[in-house]
């Protein structure tokens, strides 16, 4: 007998309802169940009605049903245990005196595991029992692992959006970087030119001056000389020829106007070197990890003289900055995301087709002790339903090809990630949308120079 | 008649330089390359080299680097539109040029410039000041063991490299916390690697440097009185010149310059200890007159303390605003100043910290100093008040 001991599932006992209208039947298959699985808690029911029950409550792994009982029939309950996900891996085994083909078939239709005939025989018993422990045991185990691969899958689904982020945040950044660069060089490159083009510029106004008081000498010699009554008359001919060129060439115009061209060549010129020293600033983000103290409104100053471009014609930028204390910031970063908001604003602002001008109000200023810049405009605003998803991935309004909708979600990063600080989004109560971005007075500058 | 050098790969640039000098007095030269600058150089007798960094086979450094060995009597300037932060940095550090100036440039400022590039170089080698130096029987000179931490920052060793280096010797990592704590702005810690990573690693080339002259320089019974009173002024005008950058300007003190409070008197330093007896007369009839003092010095010694302490940071080859505070920190208006702000910021820093040690003091002072940089008194004051002491 004993090498016909079934072991219980796992170290656990295993808990095995009978239910039967006879109380003879139950003490027989408890008396073989027994003899086969002495690990196993069983629990004898006379009362169909009370199954769902006793399965809930006890736990119960295997269930013994008949299926002719008075009060509810065997299958009536087997139809109710199948209805309850949460019984799926009980195992049931019929119990039945019934030869009827046709209700066998129904008991299995219904999700009846096996069936038993009655009176029950011992080695019979024995084989279903041991079938139905094992199954199971593998139900179980299936039902396990199906729940792993479930959180393993959800596991890799996030990573493999973190990792899709990661990969654009990369890109993102490496375009940026190698635009820094280029920029960088090409602001080398402008400085050479620029620095003799403006020297000769401020040279030839010094020159200009020699000239010009040159010319006063020849021409008051020559009135002189017309006026001393000496001269004859050939050389009255060269004086009135001289003079005739005078005029031909224009010569009191050209002076005139001499210094007024350089002046205005002189204020190109420094137009110019600002913009190249903006560049060259903006490009320094290339140091990803430098953190220094700046001046926010400094920083601003910069952006508006980049964007000054996209918006002169239709857009009104101002500047509504106070005085605040100096904020540790990776540069060109806060650069990258000021530029970035007010790019995506002068876009909307455009994208209206309005007749009178657009405005974009920067605003700085300390609160609680942090410094923050507001930056608000009076075009569309953004649409309450999508308020919430504006710093997510990809998430953009643009037209495909227009934007790769990681602007935000970059800058989001900048801001909050790496920077510790807050970036608010929201709508004006007239019209327009606003950003926040709040600093952090914690962080310590990290920089050597 | 003095003659300057032009070096720059681009004719246009080195033709457009040459037409700013039509009107002065200078004798121009000019160079496409460093070989044909290295070549001028041993023919003529020039005084100042302006020179471009980027250029083909020999780049400004290497040849400003050559310069300051084969002729370290001529004047450097890097004129140059290339402005990485970390070359400009390391040229001035490194003595290699006084001056950097960014293209694109301004024909007054660069005449202006090298006008006061001159001034200040006389002051500097004037007979009274070479006098003065060749009385001194032993001016200090920097220990070995100082140098071969100088030699680690220089070659940019590993920060762990330099910490174990300086903590090596007791007394030179104990003097070094000291002086650091107590001329640095919001400093307090206990260990060098704390101190190296707090002020950062380009700041210690100044510190070392600084400790290491207060090092050199012994007192005696008789002055060790006054020698004291003359440093902690001197750590708090340095804490005073980083609190008004930092906190106030919202801007970080140039590297450069972040001992330029704390070198600011070393004339006095040098002037007590070898003159003693004549010099700390003077100096008690005129503790709170600085007019006065520098009036008597200059009658008795022919030189001011602010000269001498010019010359001497020169000799030890500390960067050039450095040498400006000392020179001109009685003097901020002058008219010779290159670096004005530090010079500005260094003035108010001694006073204030003159101010702070003894109150009957009246000390020499511009206020018009504060306009300059930007800072409005009474906010500095209050700041000062409330952070500070």
């Amino acid at each position: 007998m004993s090498n016909n001991i079934i072991n219980g599932i796992g170290s656990d006992l295993v808990n095995i309802l009978i239910v039967d209208d006879h109380e003879f039947n139950l003490q027989v298959a408890k008396h073989y169940i027994l003899s086969f699985v002495p690990a196993s808690d069983i629990f004898l029911s006379l009362n169909p009605l009370e199954t769902l029950d006793l399965i809930e409550e006890k736990d119960i792994d295997i269930v013994f049903l008949d299926i002719m009982m008075p009060g509810k029939s065997g299958i009536d309950v087997l139809k109710d245990i199948r209805n309850e996900k949460k019984f799926d891996t009980v195992q049931i085994i019929m119990l039945t005196a019934l030869t009827d083909e046709q209700k066998f078939e129904m008991c299995f239709v219904l999700g009846a595991n096996d069936y038993l005939r009655k009176p029950i025989e011992s080695v019979e018993l024995g084989s279903r029992l041991k079938a139905a422990i094992k199954s199971r045991e593998n139900t179980k185990m299936l039902n396990e692992m199906n729940l792993r691969l479930l959180d393993q899958n959800e596991e890799l689904k996030s990573v493999n959006a973190k990792l899709k982020e990661a990969q654009f945040h990369i890109v993102q950044k490496e375009k940026l970087a190698a635009i820094g660069e280029l920029a960088a060089g090409v602001a080398h490159e402008i400085n050479n030119p620029l620095g003799y083009v403006g020297s000769n510029i401020e040279t030839l106004f010094l020159f200009s001056g020699k000239i010009k008081k040159i010319v006063e000498k020849y021409k008051d010699v020559l009135e002189k000389l017309r006026n001393c009554g000496t001269i004859d008359e050939y050389g009255m001919d060269l004086l009135e020829n001289i003079k005739k060129e005078e005029k031909k060439l224009k010569i009191n115009y050209v002076i005139d106007e001499f210094d007024s061209a350089l002046e205005d060549s002189i204020q190109g010129i420094d137009r110019v070197s600002k913009i190249v020293q903006t560049l060259k600033n903006l490009a320094r983000s290339g140091m990803e990890n430098e953190l220094t103290m700046n001046d926010l409104n400094l920083i601003i100053e910069e952006v508006i003289i980049i964007i000054n471009n996209e918006a002169k014609y239709s857009i009104d930028i101002i500047k509504n900055i106070t005085d605040v204390k100096g904020v540790v910031c990776n540069r060109g970063q806060i650069s990258q995301v000021i530029l970035n908001i007010m790019i995506n604003s002068i876009h909307a602002l455009k994208g209206q087709d309005r007749e009178d001008r657009g405005k974009i109000i920067v605003e700085t200023g300390e609160k609680d002790n942090r410094v923050f810049v507001k930056i608000s405009d009076d075009g569309p605003g953004i649409p309450d339903n999508i308020l919430n998803r504006i710093f997510e991935p990809f998430f953009t309004t643009k037209e495909v090809g227009q934007g790769t909708g990681l602007g935000l979600s970059i800058s989001h990063d900048i801001i909050v990630n790496k920077h510790e600080g807050h970036i608010y989004v929201g709508n004006n109560d007239d019209c327009g949308a606003y950003f926040i971005i709040e600093f952090s007075d914690k962080l310590k500058a990290n920089d050597d120079i | 008649m003095k003659s300057i050098l032009f070096v720059d790969d681009e004719n246009q640039i080195l033709k457009s330089l040459k037409r700013i000098f039509i009107d002065t007095e200078y004798e121009i030269f000019t160079a496409q390359t460093g070989i044909d600058a290295l070549k001028l150089l041993r023919e003529n007798e020039i005084h100042l080299v302006i020179s471009d960094m980027r250029m083909p086979v020999m780049d400004g450094y290497q040849l400003l680097h050559a310069i300051k060995g084969l002729y370290p009597k001529v004047l450097r300037v890097i004129l140059s539109g290339y402005a990485d932060e970390k070359v400009v940095f390391k040229a001035l550090q490194q003595n290699v040029a006084k001056v950097y100036v960014f293209k694109p440039w301004n024909n007054e400022k660069l005449i202006k410039l090298v006008e006061q590039i001159f001034e200040t170089e006389e002051i500097l080698a004037t007979n009274n000041v070479l006098l003065l130096i060749n009385n001194i029987e032993d001016i200090p000179t920097i220990k070995s063991s100082y140098q071969r931490i100088l030699d680690l920052i220089k070659k940019e060793a590993d920060l762990t490299d330099i910490a174990i280096e300086i903590e090596k010797d007791q007394s030179i990592s104990t003097k070094v916390l000291q002086v650091a704590n107590s001329a640095y702005f919001g400093m307090k810690t206990g260990s060098i690697s704390q101190a190296v990573s707090y002020i950062g690693l380009k700041n210690l080339s100044n510190l070392i440097m600084s400790t290491s002259i207060i090092d050199s320089i012994g007192t005696n019974v008789k002055t060790e009185k006054y020698i004291e009173v003359i440093w902690k002024h001197s750590f708090y005008t340095n804490k005073i010149l980083t609190f008004i950058y930092e906190k106030c300007l919202k801007k970080k003190l140039p590297v450069i310059a972040s001992a330029a409070g704390l070198l600011h008197n070393i004339g006095i330093v040098l002037m007590i200890k070898n003159f003693t007896n004549e010099y700390l007369k003077i100096m008690m009839k005129n503790l709170s007159d600085d007019y006065g003092l520098i009036k008597i010095e200059k009658d008795l010694f022919k030189v001011s303390h602010q000269e001498i302490g010019g010359y001497l940071l020169k000799w030890w080859e500390l960067p050039f605003p450095i040498i400006e505070a000392s020179l001109y920190h009685h003097d901020p208006f002058n008219e010779r100043v290159i670096n004005k702000d530090i010079v500005y910021a260094v003035h108010i820093a001694q006073k204030y910290a003159w101010d702070r040690l003894d109150e009957n003091r009246e000390s020499l002072f511009y206020e018009e100093s504060f306009n300059e940089i930007d800072l409005e008194k009474s906010f500095f004051e209050s700041k000062l008040d409330e952070d500070f002491f």
